[in-house]
């Protein structure tokens, strides 16, 4: 009887707010059960880490004065004297990395089950519109704090605007630093930064829910839920709300722990003199664009313009993918050039940002770029192609249907030879650019030279096991033999 | 994992969500009571920050299930609980 009671109260409660405040009427289209997956949801954290930006922005906003003269002061203002200054920059900054790593992981994940395909092509581009701005709020928030390492990195960033054609290139030189002062460069920022860019983030953000409303939540890359269950609908609110909320709250609890036991310390103010001693660098979300202009075949002449253009038509196919990829096929096990490419992609993006990390200001010889993206690019590609063997329904096919306890052990060997090359590949591309990079710092040097020719063996070693290993596997040629024991996968013929 | 029926979830549910609401509105008048200047500020601040979001997610979770489904899996308010007493024993060290 009192259970009764204490639950009539709540419902009671819950009835009260939803007769006024409407929660419960039906305006929102309700969502499978299938999508209570944190997988589903990364645009929504996405959106959560800008709903904090624009509060711990509008809190700095009361004290944050847009000036070269005062944005340093101020700042340090901020960090000293303001309670809990230092944790709100700090969470600030981390948010806005959160927000660029969630909405490029939404990107990744849209790409690899192919949501982009009809009829939700549209979307998929409004979605990499709203990714650019993102970018455009990191490129834009750097500079404001005015320090040596934020103002020298743009300065490099708008110095590249150059090189683009002379009408773009005037028109993006007044759009971002007007007259080309400092004072005018620094407000035409922080405008950009608090005004239109989040301007155009919500509009951008209410026409893309507005076509997720008419297109609903795409169906799994497995192709069509068949679990009833999983297909049941739920309404928005509360169970999906609901849910959200949870997301969120861990989303906001990462931040808080990471922002109180990692706060940011201030670098120094940017003076012309500080900056002559200081390698500009970007933030690391624009390290991979930065590495790629450090090869030394786009620098000088008509380098930097062809890198941008390769950099351009990067972009530019992403954006119109959608359009390029025509097939109907949705299932990752069915595309397996589209999830190579995107996977080669992801590994090259990284492995550029982390080579551009370790070495700020170092001209890349194009032989080492070649051989460490190139070779990047084909291992990917390898235990892509050997994933996609091993995964695929063909290979399943051929397996027997009661496996010895040989076949399962020899299946677990491959598997570990697999995983053991992959490490070894990982190891030596990181051990090659690591002592590339001490040989450019350090000049030629025995020990050096032998660090380096490993490296390079390891690389070679990898890419000679996984082809030979591929071999072996028959991978969908059926044409070679099946005769080394220690390879073998362990189905019959 | 832990089940129970719907009947004993409702009394269950009801009692820790009630206990979590407490728990938030406990956390919140300290975290008003906090010297925000000092540097042991800041990561008290941020635990019990925490700690008031989890609990607020712990309810949400709780809620959401009973409304959902007819029994109820206690695997992540379990797990919700031990980061919560973790977070609650951190706060020793950071005074």
């Amino acid at each position: 009887m009192t259970d009764e009671k204490s639950n009539s109260g709540l419902a009671r409660l819950a009835k009260w707010f939803d007769a006024r405040l409407g929660l419960s009427y039906p305006l929102l289209r309700p969502a499978p059960q299938y999508s209570i997956n944190p997988f589903y949801w990364l645009g929504a954290l996405t959106v959560v880490a800008f709903v904090i930006q624009g509060v711990t922005g509008i809190i700095m906003m009361l004290y944050y004065i847009p000036s070269p003269t005062q944005a340093y002061t101020t700042t340090q203002f901020i960090f000293q004297n303001v309670p809990y200054g230092r944790f709100l920059e700090t969470i600030h900054l981390y948010t806005a990395y959160a927000m660029i790593v969630l909405a490029f992981m939404h990107m990744m994940r849209g790409y690899f089950v192919s949501v982009y395909k009809k009829p939700r092509e549209i979307m998929w581009v409004v979605g990499m519109l709203m990714g650019f701005v993102t970018l455009g709020f990191g490129f834009t928030g750097y500079l404001l704090p005015w320090t040596v390492v934020s103002k020298s990195a743009t300065d490099v960033g708008i110095g590249m605007i150059n090189a683009l054609p002379p009408q773009v290139a005037s028109f993006l030189t007044f759009l971002i630093v007007g007259s080309g002062g400092d004072v005018a460069e620094l407000l035409r920022f922080y405008d950009l930064h608090v005004v239109l860019l989040p301007a155009v983030l919500l509009v951008l953000l209410a026409v893309k829910m507005y076509m997720l409303e008419s297109h609903g939540i795409s169906e799994p890359s497995t192709g069509p839920e068949t679990s009833e269950k999983k297909n049941k609908l739920i309404p928005i609110f509360p169970d999906v709300t609901m849910y959200l909320v949870e997301l969120a709250m861990l989303f906001g609890i990462g931040m808080l722990l990471i922002s109180a036991f990692f706060p940011l310390n201030l670098p120094p103010e940017y003076s012309p003199t500080a900056a002559a001693s200081f390698t500009p660098q970007p933030d690391w979300y624009f390290l991979w664009i930065y590495q790629v202009l450090k090869i030394s075949i786009f620098e000088g002449g008509m380098g930097l313009p062809i890198a941008l253009t390769v950099i351009t038509l990067i972009m530019v196919v992403l954006v119109i993918l959608p359009f390029l990829d025509r097939s109907e096929k949705r299932r990752i096990s069915n595309r397996p050039i589209f999830v190579t490419l995107g996977a080669i992609f992801v590994t090259e993006v990284t492995v550029l940002a982390y080579w551009g990390l370790e070495t700020p200001g170092k001209i890349i010889p194009v032989e080492q770029a070649v051989l460490i993206l190139g070779g990047t690019a084909l291992i990917v590609a390898l235990v892509s192609a050997a994933l996609f063997r091993l995964l695929s329904r063909g290979t399943r096919q051929h397996l027997p249907s009661v496996r010895t306890g040989l076949q399962s052990s020899t299946a677990l060997f491959t598997g570990t030879v697999f995983a053991g090359l992959v490490a070894l590949g990982a190891l030596s591309i990181g051990s090659a650019v690591n002592a590339a990079s001490e040989l450019v710092l350090q000049g030629l040097k025995a020990n050096l030279e032998l660090y380096f020719g490993a490296s390079l063996l390891g690389i070679a070693l990898t890419v000679i096991a996984t082809s030979y290993l591929i071999y072996r596997l028959d991978l969908g040629t059926k044409l070679t033999k099946r005769k080394v024991k220690l390879f073998e996968i362990g189905w019959e013929e | 994992m832990p089940m129970a029926d719907k009947t004993d979830f409702q009394y269950f549910g009801t009692v820790q969500i009630v206990a979590l609401i407490l728990f938030q509105i406990a956390v919140t008048v300290f975290l008003w009571r906090l010297n925000p200047v000092t540097t042991n500020g800041t990561a008290l601040f941020a635990i019990f920050l925490s700690s008031d979001l989890l609990a607020f997610a712990l309810t949400s979770n709780i809620y959401r299930q009973a409304k959902q489904s007819a029994q109820l899996s206690m695997k992540w308010p379990i797990v919700g609980y031990l980061v919560l007493a973790v977070l609650i024993l951190a706060s020793i060290f950071a005074v």
